[in-house]
């Protein structure tokens, strides 16, 4: 491992210094926050005008810093969504200068907002990313009026749904368990609430969404297919704000508050569903004892001591809880929590010092007094150590570390009263996952930006413990005794991570990216649609890790004056190792679950073709995937390539906003997908007097196509109100503490019937023929909401 | 294990309960184009310690949209091995069916089926558990225990110690069986006296239940495990395959050595 770090670090040193200045240089440092309520800008573009070409992106945390030749200078401060800031600085020596922007559409005056947009998409050396702005999807319709960002990052290109009610993200091809979800930097390990129909995210909650489909860089690492970086907000750092909202299905409230002006800040934010309310009416006895409903609650503090250090501390809770009766109850969910350090060595090197738990757990009782429980549950402790470096105008490097002790109880069965049932509990696992990094983000020239990287990580089983080896039929060959702590296995990954950005002239480029990544950690579950009882297991002495190798390369192109964005970006990934259950696998308390599985190849290509207008009366996109995704098993198919239930042909979004008066804003969303590659039978049989169904092959036909249309309607109270200056006489325009808005929805809008599942049955009219049924759900669901904030 | 698993059926229920009431579903009757296979043999290969349960039935798969009236094969030549190298020959009795006046088999035994029909050979090998009674069978109000409206049934059994135990269940209502397949392995009770509800069977007052329980070996609670789980593209179900079987050979189905025994029972 050592020598690996010191060929990182020889491979990409070139000779810096960590010395503030250079060359007689000053540093210009400092962080860039939005205005109207202190939260940091991740990624805002800071440009210096007199310096054509010179400028920095400020960090995670808002953070950035420019080497200067003594002088003055103007720079201009850009993020999308704000207005532009400029300001002039006199640099003769190192100096700090933070930087408020204000939220666009936040001046009064202007009647239709001329938003400053830039170009940010094209000149960064980012491709294959998917960003959703939290303000923009406010006005897009959901089902339920749920805003959810799993739903609406669907629309995007390359990220696709499993189905209606089907909680997962399937990203280029890959499955849903090949996504890196963090909150807060946090894994999550199952961001769905009431079986897939609603996520985990309070949207009111978070500040940032960040969707990598590809050219990963090298600070993430631990799934084949994405990462998906969700941040909480932070808190307003100026004044006391709380927003509440009610809706069909749940109501939520967020309070955000300085701790003390502007050095720190808090935000908490609370949801919870009602549908179990609405059954307590219900007439029906069985539907009166039914619980079910599921909340989150989010918070987050961060406070700054001094101008050097700022300690964040955030957390999440959610739980979905199913029950009918005193006699069966079954409930899951995840916890995480996050204690963040930033401190700053001196103004070119900014350090993050992360502690993160993780947790995922469910729970399932029965039989009341005397009954069981059955449970089980995934914890991770991850101390995590990153480091900005500005090193010069030209490059910027990150480096850093972590380390992640997992413990995996993959099931037990705890009965109230010994006798009829034992207990059981399958042998916890544990394992330890590490990780060093480096890349640089280098200007090379003018049109050509680089950011280039390798991740080099180990994962270690650990004991104590029983250890199998299965045979590659899945029987026992040899059982082994560990002790605590001791490695039973160990695995090590070198990752490279490039991705380059050419500049074809002022409003278009072109870009490529490498991203290798390795999968440690492989989520079991034998159903098409992921349940809460799905089960994480570690690489061990019998599985492997899984592997992908993506090449991106991709054209992007601005025009009119930035207000319209396209990108065309095609792409290959390869996959080793993925996982697949042998027929008739039980997954629930098997302590033999690793002699089930199969191991294979994977392979998805793909063109995704994206369209957006950012400014005007009429905004949204057009995004449309072409693609393939599919898999190899010996044992499947007889070898052959088969498609991936996930494969989709064809992917269309279309998504549109109106705003028909100052108030009022229309929105509409047309999704058409090929419907998901299924098994049907080929044939039936009978055994013990009942008819069985006979399969040929694997993913061998197709769920019907898919299209819906939503519509939406947002209706904002006046944003401003007159007042009456009695000196003057005269009324003033001024901007209202007081914020509401009306938001109605209609899902599906034309009541087609997609379909949920294909059964086959015998017919109720004839015995003695088999027919198929096709499940539809949600035909014309409106719903309706109502949001404030003050 | 089989017994929480089937939790999983009751959370369906649940689900199927409340997903109409919550959404507005709908379900037809819809054409969907079906490659068919070719035929099938069929083997269904039963060895019980009473003659009466025995039998080895051969047939062939039929078409997806053809009449549940499938194909008998007759004429095949099927034989029976015993572990101490005696061959019986067994003779077709009815269309499909061959068996032999007294056939029967002894816990612990392991037993060879050969069976060659059209030029094809199949074999296959299964090893007769230990016998385990059928202690009792009640029944139970489901409303006490689930808060469901009828009747649900749970038998007793005591599970002899120190070996792996799997357990089938036929269960008829009114002399009919009952759509699906009851399992369990005894890795939550092992060497204990337990009482195993008999999922999802529900009945009502009067009806009568008989329960036939047998004990299998693994490959035939693979097998059995495998067709309970791959019936469809239903709400949360596995990807569909067909079931691991014991059987070598161009066919599917299965051969268990098997152990039954039976109860009855009126529900009150």
């Amino acid at each position: 491992m050592y020598k690996t770090i010191l060929i990182l670090v020889l491979a990409l040193a070139p000779c810096f210094n960590f010395l503030p200045a250079q060359n007689g240089k000053v540093t210009l440092s400092g962080t860039v926050k939005d205005g109207s309520n202190g939260e940091d800008l991740a990624g805002a573009y800071v440009v210096v005008k007199d310096l054509p070409g010179t400028g920095a992106i400020s960090n995670d945390y808002g953070f950035y810093s420019i080497d200067l030749p003594p002088g003055t200078y103007t720079l201009t401060y850009s993020f999308l969504g704000f207005e532009k800031l400029e300001i002039t600085v006199e640099m003769q020596e190192d100096r700090r200068k933070d930087a408020e922007l204000k939220p666009e559409g936040t001046t009064v005056e202007e009647v239709i907002i001329s938003a400053e947009v830039g170009d940010e998409n094209v000149t960064s050396t980012e491709m294959s990313v998917a960003r959703l702005d939290l303000q923009e999807i406010k006005n897009i319709p959901v089902l339920f009026g749920e805003r959810d960002i799993m739903k609406t990052i669907q629309l995007l290109p390359g990220i696709s749904t499993g189905g209606e009610g089907n909680g997962g993200l399937y990203v280029r091809g890959g499955s849903s368990d090949q996504n890196l979800i963090l909150l807060d930097e946090a894994p999550v390990y199952n961001p769905s609430h009431l079986l897939g129909f609603f996520s985990v995210f309070n949207s009111d909650a978070l500040k940032d969404v960040k969707l990598y489909k590809g050219g990963m860089p090298a600070e993430y690492g631990g799934r084949l297919s994405s990462v998906m970086d969700v941040r909480m907000k932070e808190g307003n750092a100026k004044e006391l704000d709380i927003s509440a909202g009610i809706g069909l299905i749940s109501s939520k409230l967020t309070v955000e508050a300085p701790i003390v002006k502007d050095k720190g800040s808090f935000m908490i934010s609370g949801r919870r569903t009602y549908a179990d309310l609405f059954l307590k009416l219900s007439g029906d006895e069985d539907l009166q004892n039914t619980t079910l409903y599921f909340y989150d609650l989010n918070a987050k503090a961060n406070y700054r001591f001094g101008d050097k250090d700022r300690i964040f501390l955030s957390g999440y809770l959610g739980k979905d809880n199913f029950g009918f009766s005193d006699n069966f109850g079954f409930d899951w969910g995840n916890t995480t929590g996050t204690l963040r350090w930033n401190h700053l060595y001196s103004d070119k090197l900014f350090s993050n010092t992360s502690l993160i738990r993780s947790n995922y757990n469910y729970s399932i009782d029965f039989g009341g007094d005397n009954g069981a429980q059955i449970s089980s549950l995934i914890k991770d402790i991850n101390l995590k150590q990153d480091f900005d470096w500005f090193a010069n105008e030209n490059n910027t490097l990150k480096f850093g570390a972590n380390i992640i002790h997992h413990t995996f109880e993959p099931g037990e069965v705890q009965v109230s009263e010994e006798g009829l049932l034992n207990s059981l509990e399958l042998e916890d696992k544990y394992a330890l996952e590490s990780a060093v990094y480096l890349s640089n983000q280098q200007k090379v020239s003018d049109r050509l930006s680089l950011n280039y990287g390798l991740r080099y990580s180990n994962f270690t089983q650990l004991g104590p413990g029983e250890i199998y080896t299965f045979s590659p039929e899945g029987i026992v060959s040899d059982t082994n005794t560990y002790s605590s702590w001791e490695a039973v296995q160990s695995y090590n990954g070198l990752a490279p991570r490039f991705t380059g950005t050419y500049l074809l002239d002022g409003s278009s480029s072109f870009k490529g990216s490498y991203a290798r990544n390795y999968q440690y950690l492989h989520l079991l579950s034998n159903s098409s649609s992921g349940n809460p009882t799905d089960v994480w297991l570690p690489s061990s002495n019998n599985i492997q890790p899984e592997v992908s190798d993506q090449v991106a390369v991709g054209y992007f192109r601005n025009f009119a004056e930035n207000q319209y964005e396209f990108s065309a970006e095609a792409y290959y990934k390869n996959m080793q190792n993925v996982i697949e259950f042998r027929t008739g696998a039980d997954i629930t308390l098997n302590p033999l679950v690793e002699g089930d599985l199969l191991y294979g190849k994977g392979r998805a290509y793909g063109l995704e073709l994206f369209v957006k207008k950012r400014s005007g009366r009429l905004t949204g996109w057009l995004s449309y995937t072409l693609s393939r995704s599919e898999r190899q098993f010996e044992d499947i198919n007889e070898g052959a390539w088969f498609s991936a239930r996930q494969d989709r042909t064809h992917d269309l979004s279309i998504v549109a906003m109106y705003d028909l008066s100052k108030r009022l804003t229309a929105s509409a969303t047309w999704v058409y997908y090929t419907g998901n590659a299924v098994t049907f039978p080929g044939g039936k049989y009978e055994i013990d007097g009942q008819v069985n169904y006979y399969y040929t092959e694997r993913n061998g036909y197709r769920m019907p196509d898919y299209h819906r249309l939503d519509l939406g309607l947002t209706l904002n109270n006046r944003k401003t109100k007159m007042v009456l200056n009695p000196e003057t006489g005269k009324s003033t325009e001024v901007p209202r503490k007081f914020n509401s808005s009306w938001n109605f929805s209609l899902y599906n809008a034309y009541g087609r019937e997609n379909a949920y599942s294909i059964t086959f049955r015998e017919s109720e009219a004839d015995p003695n023929v088999t027919e198929a049924v096709q499940l539809s759900l949600f035909k014309w669901v409106p719903s309706i909401s109502y949001n404030f904030n003050f | 294990m089989k017994s929480l698993s089937n939790t999983s059926p009751l959370l369906l229920l649940l689900t199927g309960v409340l997903l109409p009431f919550l959404f507005t579903s709908c379900e037809k009757v819809v054409e969907i184009d079906i490659n068919e296979g070719n035929p099938q043999i069929v083997v269904e290969g039963i060895l019980a310690n009473d003659a009466n349960d025995s039998g080895i039935k051969l047939s062939k798969s039929g078409s997806f949209y053809g009449d549940n009236n499938f194909e008998k094969i007759s004429g095949a030549s099927v034989s029976l091995e015993d572990g101490l190298g005696n061959t019986q020959m067994l003779s077709e009795v009815t269309a499909g069916e061959y068996s032999l006046p007294n056939l029967a088999g002894t816990p612990g035994q392991t037993y060879t089926l050969k069976v060659e029909s059209e030029g094809t050979e199949i074999s296959a090998v299964s090893t007769m558990p230990t016998a385990v009674s059928l202690d009792s069978l009640l029944v139970i109000d489901r409303r006490a225990v689930f808060g469901i409206e009828g009747f649900g049934i749970q038998v007793g059994i005591t599970d002899p110690a120190g070996e792996e135990n799997y357990y089938r269940f036929r269960i008829y209502r009114n002399n009919e069986l009952v759509a699906g397949y009851t399992l369990y392995d005894d890795a939550l009770f092992d060497g204990t006296e337990t009482q195993l509800p008999l999922f999802p069977a529900t009945f009502d007052r009067g009806d009568s239940v008989d329960v036939e329980m047998f004990c299998i070996d693994r490959a035939t609670y693979v097998y059995f495990t495998g067709l309970q789980n791959s019936s469809g593209q239903g709400l949360n179900s596995s990807v569909p395959g067909n079931p691991d079987s014991n059987l070598n050979g161009e066919a599917i189905g299965y051969f268990g050595a098997v152990v039954g025994s039976r109860r009855s029972v009126r529900i009150p």
